[in-house]
């Protein structure tokens, strides 16, 4: 916050060095235009999310004829948490989410460590392997991973049909961009540190829990919070290794009902995408600082 | 790509038998990587080499490079070429315009709302981040219903107004206009607090010297803000655009590669190559044959992107 002030202060003072009281006219007509632009795109923006409120809002099955509902009414929300496997798609989403993000935390960690602070045989070809699976199209090894995960729980373990072999692709797809971005925040970190914990006898390992561990808090943070929404968000591949209604998540779940058998029911969709956004937008406004800080660190130093 | 070595941070070679110690430390990652990717593309690149279809589910056998060709060659009853030409097209029209749009869009915000004098900027801010901070699933269908001919929001608005009510998703031109533009909602967000994020980096005083040099701020623009953001967003251009190439999720949700087309390959007007794979892959029975297109797909990505990274710069390791 201090940080932002002063950069705030110190581009007011760029922009008009006596002070902020005396504008110049063009200075003035760039600031009324800007805010009217910004407006403008702020209520085209929010327009659809106010849309689904109101119609989450509205009696009967469809949309409101004019902007706001004809009638209103809760009776959708009720509905929803009644009639429907709303809580067990949460329930599902909140096990797969934590699980996919903690494995994807420490996996990556660990892998990021070895990258920045060692060099060994294969390095340069392991980072330019991360980079191009970046670019790996999830989609095209989805009947690959269909028949892949049958053969297994076939042959070896059953793993069709629960959530281990969604879990281990969402963490192994994750690794590549992450591990990337994660080794170039290490980077920044000075060694100095670490070397301190040496000189005081502590072996690698205690050095990288007690020392590194601690600073990557933020970065840890955001790819705990980018797997778990990530999680939440897939319906792609969940909807192909996951047949079991009890089994599946948020986002496959809504889908599904909203594109459902017959005509979509408009207003109890809106009332359930109302009640599963609200936690969500929440998680998301807290953790948003580690966000820009872990996207920006990783991609301003990487 | 020139790997430089790092001074500052100092990095160790193990040597005797710690040398073995850094591949332990990323055995986890390895082993969940060959689980989610390794194994699956290279399975793939099997499969697009056999004839493994719905009629040979378990007696299939090597047939060599045929499922690739039949990407290029044509119907030999009809003539007509398969559509992946066209599908091939869109793809890439639809990833530049996507890429081109949402960082523009986000860059442009980002400059207004880094602006210390516009009023109320960081409630501009929280609330422009919402659609990226509210589920995909949920508003990519509720955009479909906003869109939709009948009884959608926007042809409410716009018949109240005697402007007719454009058939928004069943017409070939306007669903791929529209998809480009709710693509622009979802993603403008992300490049908006990632930009803004590398503009407040920018150290102040090159624009005060800048400006008591009498650069204009458009000057001011070309010669300082575009060059100081470069190497931060050069990657982020490049994991878009694969991104968007491979945006099926998107384009399966919001128009399931619908209006049809009269190709024989069952396209969507508006479907993307991974769209196309998807609902190939759910719906048909030629495995092997989705199995070279999604080869072809990441070869087609892969070139793309190492050209992306010469250009753009993107990727190097540097200290």
């Amino acid at each position: 916050m201090a940080r932002e002030a002063r950069a705030a202060s110190r581009r007011a003072s760029r922009m008009n060095p006596r002070g902020d009281r005396h504008l110049r006219p063009d200075q003035k007509r760039v600031i009324v235009v800007s805010w009217v632009t910004v407006l403008l795109v702020t209520l085209l923006t929010l327009f659809p999310i106010f849309w689904i409120v109101m119609t989450s809002l509205n009696l009967g099955d469809s949309f409101a004829t004019g902007l706001l509902p004809d009638h209103y009414t809760l009776s959708h929300y009720v509905d929803v948490w009644q009639h429907t496997d709303f809580t067990i798609w949460v329930r599902n989403t909140l096990v797969v989410g934590t699980i996919t993000g903690v494995l994807e935390v420490v996996v990556i960690m660990l892998m990021a460590y070895a990258f920045s602070r060692f060099r060994f045989a294969g390095r340069r070809w392991g980072l330019a392997l991360l980079v191009a699976l970046q670019l790996f199209p999830a989609i095209m090894a989805l009947s690959a991973d269909y028949y892949l995960v049958n053969w297994i729980s076939a042959n070896w373990v059953p793993i069709s049909d629960n959530w281990i072999g969604l879990i281990a692709i969402y963490v192994g797809m994750s690794i590549p961009f992450n591990a990337w971005l994660f080794k170039g925040y290490i980077d920044t970190l000075p060694y100095d540190l670490e070397e301190s914990a040496y000189i005081d006898g502590a072996g690698r390992f205690v050095a990288f829990w007690k020392v590194i561990m601690p600073l990557c808090r933020p970065m840890m943070a955001f790819i705990f919070i980018q797997g778990f929404l990530a999680c939440a968000n897939e319906f792609l591949l969940v909807s192909v290794l996951i047949t079991d209604a009890s089994r599946k998540t948020f986002s496959m779940g809504l889908f599904d009902f909203a594109m459902g058998n017959f005509t979509t029911n408009w207003t109890d969709f809106a009332a359930a995408a109302v009640m599963g956004s609200l936690p969500w937008v929440i998680i998301f406004m807290i953790a948003q600082k580690w966000f820009v800080s872990g996207l920006a660190g990783g991609a301003v130093k990487g | 790509m020139a790997l430089t070595t790092a001074v500052s941070p100092r990095p160790s070679s193990p040597s005797g038998k710690r040398k073995l110690f850094p591949y332990a430390w990323m055995t986890p990652a390895l082993l969940f990587m060959a689980v989610g990717i390794l194994v699956p593309l290279i399975y793939t690149v099997y499969i697009s080499g056999t004839n493994y279809d719905q009629a040979h589910l378990y007696n299939y056998h090597w047939v060599g490079l045929r499922n690739y060709g039949y990407a290029f060659s044509s119907d030999p009853y009809t003539g007509y070429a398969h559509g992946y030409l066209w599908l091939f097209a869109w793809t890439f029209a639809f990833a530049i315009s996507c890429t081109i749009v949402n960082i523009c869009a986000g860059g442009a915000l980002a400059l207004l709302v880094n602006n210390p004098r516009l009023p109320g900027r960081f409630l501009f801010r929280a609330l422009l981040i919402l659609p990226w901070a509210l589920p995909f699933t949920i508003t990519v269908v509720a955009w479909r219903g906003i869109l939709n001919t009948d009884f959608g929001a926007v042809n409410a608005i716009l018949s109240s107004f005697g402007l007719g009510r454009p058939d928004w998703l069943n017409d070939p031109n306007l669903a791929k206009l529209c998809l480009i533009g709710v693509n622009g909602w979802f993603s403008f967000p992300y490049f908006m607090v990632l930009i803004l994020s590398i503009l407040q980096a920018i150290p102040g005083d090159l624009y005060e010297v800048a400006e008591i040099d009498g650069a204009s701020a458009w000057a001011r623009f070309i010669h300082i803000t575009i060059p100081s953001t470069w190497p931060a967003l050069a990657p982020l251009i490049v994991v878009q655009f694969a991104f968007q190439f491979n945006n099926a999720p998107f384009i399966y949700a919001l128009t399931n590669g619908q209006p049809p087309s009269l190709d024989i390959s069952g396209r969507g007007e508006t479907d993307i190559l991974g769209s196309y794979l998807f609902s190939q892959v759910r719906n048909s029975e030629n495995f092997a044959q989705m199995a070279a297109l999604g080869v072809l797909i990441f070869v087609v990505i892969i070139i793309l992107s190492l050209f992306n990274m010469r250009f753009t710069g993107a990727f190097k390791e540097t200290k």
